[in-house]
């Protein structure tokens, strides 16, 4: 495939109809819109956490109908069984003989949708590290390649904390991104009223195809990068680290453990759509400025003196890069 | 490379001359502040401290810290192509500028879309407009601030910077007294009169004479360095039989004399001061004692002008006190401007106490006078009513003084005095000069002198009485001059000149001062 810039004006004409398109049933929450297809185009899988009500459900399914990919969901409850998310043997009896065959799961789709993914036990939300990550899922013996492109959305509620089983660091860091899903505004609310308590239907329609997405993220791999730039996005992961020579005072003195290098994967992707989706060829500081919250705010951990101060991930990235120099 | 990739260096190049400028500057300010405050540090240090060479070592200080900043700039501060082309990224470009920076010369897709994309936006903007030139006002303020500190400090007028001052004059006229005795050592070196022993006589004098002025402390050991070398050299002459080669010796000696300058300077301090004392009433009568040149006038007016004080209102003390001060803040000479600072503190307080100014008008007054006898090595000079036990003293015999010296007896001409020792009575009191004692002059009398004479320049121990007073054969001209000009213009009142031309006259004669 020949990249130019009518392709990739073509491209960021096409996610930002997506956009208007997820618009019309996910009223407000832009930036988190914004943030879920950067997701969708690296692809990555993505953590949304909000209270209840504010439409996280609504909008992967939204998201799934402008996309037309398959899509699945999975209530997470204590008693889910890894089995019963991935698939399992059945005995079936045929003519001649008796046999296992392997049932899909729910996790056999484009577009998974793991729904308070937090109230499931370590051993299911485990199950599913596996998929994420190698886009995989092994049965007894048998390793069964997962559709392509297939991510995870997962939800999660930061208050109802009783009964729930928060993820260990290891799935956390599997999540491309951790998306907030902030309470909406008054104009917001009004909108989401005239939808939902009225009988307006919103009909959506397919913008992308799982075709599409693939040869999108083809092209978002080919932006380039400056040098300068690449260093300034390492030195941010870096600057996470406590012990690193580029960390500040407030990283030395309120984080446990800093972000992976998975982190930096995902700054270099994200930041690389988000360049194409603001139009440029290239990635600029500002692009892992504005990714960094997203991509590491799951991946950095605190210590018990800024849970007791109340400071959170967010305030953390911030510190970092204002003392981060550019040039 | 091709036209887009030209077209992006070309922009990189042109922004980066306004960023290296703008950059440059900026630390040049930095550098020229820390090197006006290492500076002005100094400069306080030169206010309690003599530091006689402060203008060299501030020259110096600038030299070095602009040396220091212009290769520091070069080889770690000079923005190269990257630095630039970041810089001109953050004006709104987006790192479009250093991402085509590292594509130029690749030639595929994906590379040529980001730089035409590159261009495209470069094509709308003026490289002036993103980078103007600027200066940072704070360290333009700081600059500005320092600069005037400093010159406040150098304009602060301190003991210590006085004293600089006179080593200053001291070393540069070290300096030129060296030069002058390389220039002989050279021309006695290749000189065809003398011979080969006699030059290695007088050029070992003149290297012993150089080490001698280097490692000397003040103007006085220089002198004293050079009436040593006189001597040698005179007594090299007495031993040589040519006449050619005599004549040699004393070209040399004429060429090295510089005792003229002292004198002169003497001179012209005693002038200066006889001149503002004669604008102050009650002091015409001693300011003409001082003009005149003699020590007993300048005693007696002296002693008049206690009387005198003694009998005048508070508020007049006042104003000759503030007057004296006036004339003390204006002299270099230390001696006579601590002298005129006491004279003006007692007439204030009314105890009236002219000893000290007295001591230092005659004790200059005499150095003068004798410094410039000295030439025709003939005193005249007289120090009255001194005695006291000086330390290793050098003096001159031709006086008469009484007193104990001891030194090194290998002077010449009559110098001025020198002595540490205590007096009686407060009277003869010299802070400065020196006694230069000659034997074997020829014109004094060896007998006249107890004691012996150290050939070796070992101390010796020399007491003189009353010694032989011959008149000199010349008279300094600034002297005479001025004696005869003043004559000329008192005498042209009593003469039948027509005023016009006896306004001529005067100017002639005022001029030849």
């Amino acid at each position: 495939m020949e990249i130019n810039k009518q392709l990739i004006e073509d491209t960021v004409e096409k996610i930002n109809k997506c956009e208007i398109e997820i618009s019309k049933g996910i009223i407000g929450q832009k930036d988190v819109i914004r943030k879920v297809l950067i997701g969708i185009l690296c692809g990555g899988n993505i953590l949304l956490e909000g209270v209840p009500g504010l439409g996280k459900t609504q909008l992967v399914k939204t998201i799934s109908k402008v996309l037309k990919l398959s899509f699945s969901r999975i209530q997470f409850t204590p008693d889910l069984m890894p089995a019963d998310a991935v698939g399992t043997n059945l005995i079936v009896k045929d003519k001649e003989e008796t046999k296992f065959k392997f049932e899909q799961g729910p996790i056999f789709a484009n577009l998974v949708l793991a729904d308070e993914i937090n109230r499931a036990t370590p051993k299911t939300q485990s199950a599913l590290l596996e998929a994420m990550q190698e886009k995989t899922v092994t049965v007894g013996r048998t390793t069964y390649n997962l559709p392509n492109p297939f991510m995870v959305l997962a939800t999660q509620n930061p208050i109802e904390m009783e009964g729930t089983y928060p993820l260990p660091e290891a799935q956390m860091d599997r999540f491309l991104f951790k998306l907030k899903v902030d309470f909406p505004s008054l104009n917001e609310l009004k909108d989401i009223m005239d939808i939902t308590v009225t009988n307006n239907n919103v009909d959506l329609k397919d913008i992308l195809t799982g075709e599409d997405i693939l040869a999108m993220r083809s092209i978002v791999r080919e932006v380039p990068m400056a040098e300068a730039v690449k260093e300034y996005a390492l030195k941010l992961i870096l600057a996470t680290h406590p012990e690193s020579e580029y960390s500040n005072d407030f990283v030395k003195k309120y984080v446990e453990v800093g972000a992976s290098p998975r982190g930096a994967q995902g700054l270099f992707n994200g930041s690389k759509v988000e360049a194409i989706l603001k139009g440029r060829l290239n990635v600029a500081f500002e692009d892992i400025n504005d990714i960094a919250y997203a991509v590491l705010r799951h991946r950095i951990f605190l210590n018990f003196e800024a849970v007791s101060e109340g400071i959170t991930t967010d305030m953390v990235i911030k510190e970092v890069i204002k003392s981060l120099k550019v040039i | 490379m091709n036209n887009i990739d030209k077209q992006i260096s070309k922009f990189i190049k042109k922004g980066g001359k306004r960023i290296r400028l703008n950059v440059f500057i900026e630390n040049l300010l930095v550098s020229l502040i820390v090197a006006l405050s290492i500076s002005s540090m100094a400069s306080i240090l030169g206010l309690f401290i003599p530091i006689y060479n402060l203008f060299e070592i501030c020259f110096i200080i600038f030299a070095i810290s602009i040396s220091i900043y212009i290769f520091v700039y070069l080889y770690k501060l000079r923005p190269d192509n990257k630095k630039v082309a970041l810089k001109l990224d953050s004006k709104g470009l987006n790192e479009r500028l250093i991402t085509s920076l590292e594509l130029i010369n690749k030639d595929d897709n994906i590379s040529n879309a980001q730089k035409e994309d590159t261009i495209e936006v470069i094509r709308e903007i003026k490289i002036s407009k993103i980078t103007p030139f600027h200066i940072k006002r704070k360290n333009l303020y700081s600059l500005i601030a320092i600069l005037t500190v400093l010159i406040i400090i150098l304009c602060i007028p301190t003991t210590a910077k006085n004293q600089a001052r006179e080593i200053r004059k001291m070393k540069k006229f070290n300096k030129e007294v060296i030069e002058k005795i390389k220039d002989e050592k050279k021309d006695t070196k290749g000189s065809e009169e003398l011979l080969e022993d006699d030059k290695l006589d007088i050029v070992k004098e003149l290297d012993k004479s150089i080490d001698e002025i280097k490692k000397s402390k003040s103007k006085l050991d220089t002198e004293k360095a050079l009436n040593k070398l006189e001597k040698k050299l005179d007594n090299i002459e007495k031993n040589l039989d040519s006449v050619d080669s005599k004549k040699k010796i004393q070209n040399i000696l004429k060429k090295l004399n510089l005792n003229k300058e002292q004198t002169s300077e003497k001179l012209a301090i005693l002038n200066k001061i006889a001149k503002e004392l004669s604008k102050i009433d009650k002091m015409k009568e001693l300011s003409e004692a001082i003009n005149s040149q003699d020590g007993d006038k300048i005693k007696e007016a002296l002693d008049k002008l206690g009387e005198d004080l003694k009998n005048l209102k508070d508020e007049d003390k006042e104003e000759i006190s503030n007057n004296l001060e006036n004339i003390s803040a204006n002299i270099a000479d230390e001696n006579l401007k601590g002298a005129l600072s006491s004279a003006a503190a007692s007439i204030s307080s009314g105890n009236i106490d002219l000893s000290k100014l007295q001591n230092a008008l005659i004790s200059l007054n005499k150095d003068s006078i004798n410094a410039d006898n000295g030439d025709n090595k003939n005193g005249t000079g007289a120090q009255n009513n001194q005695s006291g036990n000086g330390t290793n003293g050098q003096g001159n015999g031709n006086g008469n003084g009484i007193g104990n010296r001891m030194g090194n007896g290998s002077g010449s001409g009559n110098g001025s005095g020198w002595d540490t020792g205590n007096k009686e009575n407060g009277e003869g009191k010299l802070n400065s000069g020196e006694k230069v004692f000659l034997p074997n002059r020829g014109t004094g009398a060896d007998e006249n002198l107890k004691g012996n004479i150290s050939e070796g320049g070992n101390s010796q121990s020399i007491t003189t009485e009353n010694g032989v007073n011959i008149a000199g054969d010349s008279i300094d001209y600034e002297k005479i001059i001025h004696e005869y000009s003043n004559s000329e213009i008192v005498g042209l009142k009593n003469k039948s000149i027509p005023k016009s031309l006896q306004d001529l006259i005067k100017k002639y004669f005022e001029e030849l001062k």
